[in-house]
């Protein structure tokens, strides 16, 4: 009897402890999680970040602009008739303004 | 164990067993006081009864306003894309930096204080938070310059009382009208160097929301992240953050007549943004926990995941729309035309590839969205073609066997009537065919074709067509264009309609028609703006295959014939074909004269067509306004830069002069 009731109170000092260690380890366990998904979001902003700085930098805009005005390059005439053309005076066509304006905010560093 | 068993072997105590209780404590007392214990049960059992029940609901809430947590999830709306997975519109997190003018001047001035005083600062604070007077005991004298830099401090509450003792009152220490000298306090220079802002103007900015009592200054918007949280690890009261998203359009203003604008709250106001609402706009989750005083998570509670919006991904091709946007810019500019739209189609599949209006906005500024431009032209404005129809009546023509490629008709001026009325056209053509009627564009050989047809034969046409029904993209303002029923026609209706007058439709809509030529199962299928994995089914065919051939190369030779109104489109290298048409301008009810619309809608390569272009230049005033001078070039810059991307083989031998002189050559 007397043996008993020991083993009894034993047994639930230790579930007690398991119980507590329990808890303990998933509040670590929900922390883990907590940090883990603070992480995976800032992985997904670092992700959206890099791909809209990739269109904006990749625009057909600012490639164009970059090809004209710094590279010096120009689109070659291709006349029907066979005959050679001689180079045009008239200056190169602007890029659209509208375009520029998206470049320029790509490029304010502010994003 | 001996608590237990001692339990068994109590008795009740005697409770005056004492003799000298026995006779002094009167029965009363004893009352009294067991009253008054039981009185003090019952107000404790009262007052517990009442927290429970009465005042459980608030208590509870409270409580668990201090534990619960709800920390949201945030959900990225989902992204477009074009047909290659280029970006169109992104969403990314950003920041805004919020100061409390009041709270930052504040603290920096106790601290300037403090400095002078050489004094501990949160002492200072703690002391000053009493907001009593009180005197401050110096351990060595104040120095004549720490006089001098309290004065120009500027701050009233602070008066030496001796070289030792300072009385300072809180109540009248307005820290708000001292003079600070901020570009020299350190933290304001970390915080306007992660700012990208020059000191001083950060130090006006404070001022300025000082003097007008504000305690919400905006310093920057739309800061990064990782950005924000260096700006965090300053830790500098008053300065807050909220978060929110913003929507990027890398394209811009090329591709935005397409793409939309998403509007307050994250959600879509106009093109894809608004028609794919539902698919891109993410639902936000929350976690809820419970946390200890220190907010340390404690216990889970169960957790909504977010979900993000899904990707849209688009037909368009963004290499082809920024050539359109490019092209039609500078023929808008060149004709000094109010606007402009260029539709490109996949000659098979009916996607959408290119879509430009012009005037067009940056949807990334957003001053800049209100007004006209925001319109859809090419899908929401509807006006009378003109000759770009003819090819339609043509069709219905040969399908009938009215008449043969060959068939002469005279298309000399005046030579033909309908209900008393001449049929107007722009010069006197004489005999021609029917492939010189399409090349020249002969309103009188039309106008015969059309009205050797029945009226129902030709509204019929118009249906099989298209015409009078939305084109199928799922922009909520698409326009079906205008079509009255066939039986309310007359005679004149019929022969106008013949040759594109009296119907109106847009362009969407005419390249869609076009459809019926270059797709080899000749049906017409609703178009599409995403991208599709199988060409659609088109229902039954709109002409035989015949006829297909025969206007394939009729519409060859409205571009390559010498003379022909639609010259100008040619494309070194690939056969071409097209149709221009340049209407009158119908303003108010009336067609006002000098002002036209130019049109040119056409397919490339004739071989086996790939694409359809439709352009549409409204009210060019720079002199030249035929669409064969104004709108077919547009054609022949955009087909040529779309075949060359779409890597499409030439069909037709070519001689190139190339303007360097280095490359020279043939290529067959």
């Amino acid at each position: 009897m007397r043996s008993l009731r020991f083993l009894l109170l034993l047994a639930a000092v230790l579930s007690a402890l398991g119980t507590v260690t329990a808890r303990r380890h998933e509040i670590r366990l929900l922390r883990q999680v907590q940090l883990e998904d603070k992480n995976a979001l800032r992985l997904q902003q670092e992700y959206r970040e890099l791909l809209v700085e990739r269109s904006m930098l990749g625009s057909y805009a600012r490639v164009e602009r970059i090809a004209r005005d710094k590279l010096g390059m120009v689109v070659p005439v291709i006349n029907l008739s066979g005959t050679k053309t001689a180079p045009s005076d008239a200056p190169s066509p602007p890029a659209p303004e509208p375009v520029r304006q998206i470049v320029a905010h790509a490029g304010g560093g502010t994003l | 164990m001996s608590i237990l068993r001692l339990r068994g072997r109590c008795r009740p105590l005697p409770i005056a067993t004492s003799p000298l209780l026995r006779n002094a404590l009167p029965g009363w007392r004893l009352r009294f006081v067991h009253g008054a214990l039981m009185l003090l049960f019952a107000a404790v059992i009262a007052m517990s009864l009442y927290l429970q029940i009465a005042l459980q609901p608030d208590l509870q809430a409270n409580g668990e306003k201090f534990s619960n947590h709800a920390q949201p999830l945030p959900a990225f709306r989902g992204m477009i894309l074009d047909r290659h997975g280029n970006l169109l519109a992104g969403s990314v997190m950003t920041r805004t930096i919020v100061a409390d003018p009041l709270q930052i001047k504040h603290d920096l001035v106790i601290q300037a204080v403090a400095d002078i005083l050489q004094q501990d600062v949160k002492q200072l604070n703690r002391k000053l938070a009493q907001k009593k007077a009180f005197s401050l005991e110096l351990a060595t004298p104040i120095s004549r310059d720490a006089r001098q830099s309290l004065l120009e401090l500027n701050i009233e509450g602070i008066y030496p009382e001796s070289d030792h003792r300072l009385r300072i009152e809180p109540e009248s220490l307005r820290t708000e009208k001292a003079t600070l000298a901020w570009g020299q306090q350190s933290r304001i220079r970390e915080l306007s160097a992660l700012l990208d802002m020059e000191p001083g103007k950060l130090a006006k900015l404070m001022e300025d929301g000082l003097a007008k009592g504000r305690r919400y200054v905006e310093l920057r918007r739309q800061v990064r992240e990782s950005r924000a949280s260096q700006i965090a690890e300053l830790r500098i009261a008053g300065i807050s953050q909220s978060g929110d998203f913003k929507r990027y359009y890398p394209m811009g203003a090329v591709s935005t007549h397409m793409v939309g604008f998403t509007g307050m709250g994250d959600s879509g106001q106009e093109g894809v943004e608004r028609a794919f609402e539902l698919e891109l706009s993410g639902t936000p989750g929350v976690w809820k926990t419970i946390r200890d005083r220190k907010g340390r998570l404690i216990e889970d509670r169960g957790v909504t995941y977010a979900a993000n919006g899904q990707d849209v991904r688009l037909s368009l091709d963004s290499r082809i729309q920024y050539l359109a946007y490019v092209a039609l810019q500078q023929a808008v500019s060149r004709h000094r035309a109010t606007a402009g739209s260029v539709v490109v189609l996949d000659a098979e599949t009916g996607e959408v590839l290119a879509l430009v209006n012009l005037p067009s906005y940056d949807p990334n500024d957003r001053r800049a969205l209100f007004g006209d431009k925001l319109k859809n032209r090419s899908v929401e404005y509807s006006y009378e073609l003109g000759s770009v129809m003819k090819p339609f009546t043509v069709a219905r023509g040969l399908d009938k066997g009215i008449i043969r490629p060959n068939t002469v008709l005279d298309c000399t001026y005046g030579s033909f009537q309908v209900a008393g009325e001449t049929i107007p056209d722009h010069r006197s053509f004489g005999e021609l065919s029917v492939t010189q009627i399409l090349q020249r564009s002969s309103n009188i050989g039309i106008a015969r074709i059309g009205m050797a047809m029945t009226r129902e034969e030709m509204g019929e046409n118009l249906t099989a067509f298209g015409f009078g029904q939305k084109p199928g993209l799922g922009f909520p303002a698409e326009t079906a264009g205008l079509m009255r029923p066939w039986k309310q026609w007359g005679p004149i209706d019929q022969s106008r309609i013949a040759y594109g007058y009296g119907v109106s439709a847009s362009i969407l809509q005419l390249a869609r028609a076009y459809l019926a030529f270059t797709r080899e199962d000749r049906s017409l299928p609703m178009l599409s703006m995403q991208a599709l994995d199988q060409p659609p089914e088109g229902g039954k065919p709109v002409l035989s295959a015949r006829t297909r051939h025969e206007m394939l190369d009729m519409l060859e030779s409205a571009v390559s014939a010498p003379g022909a109104t639609g010259g100008q489109a040619r494309v070194p290298g690939y056969r071409v074909g097209g149709k221009s048409g340049t209407a009158r301008k119908l303003i108010d009810g009336r067609y006002e004269s000098g002002r036209y619309i130019a049109t040119f809608v056409g397919m490339a390569p004739m071989s086996a067509p790939r694409i359809i272009i439709a352009i549409s230049i409204d009210d060019p005033t720079a002199g030249k306004y035929g669409a064969g001078e104004v709108a077919a070039p547009v054609f022949a810059e955009v087909a040529a830069g779309a075949l060359r991307s779409l890597g499409v083989a030439p069909d037709m031998p070519m001689q190139v002069a190339i303007e360097t002189g280095e490359i020279t050559g043939e290529l067959q």
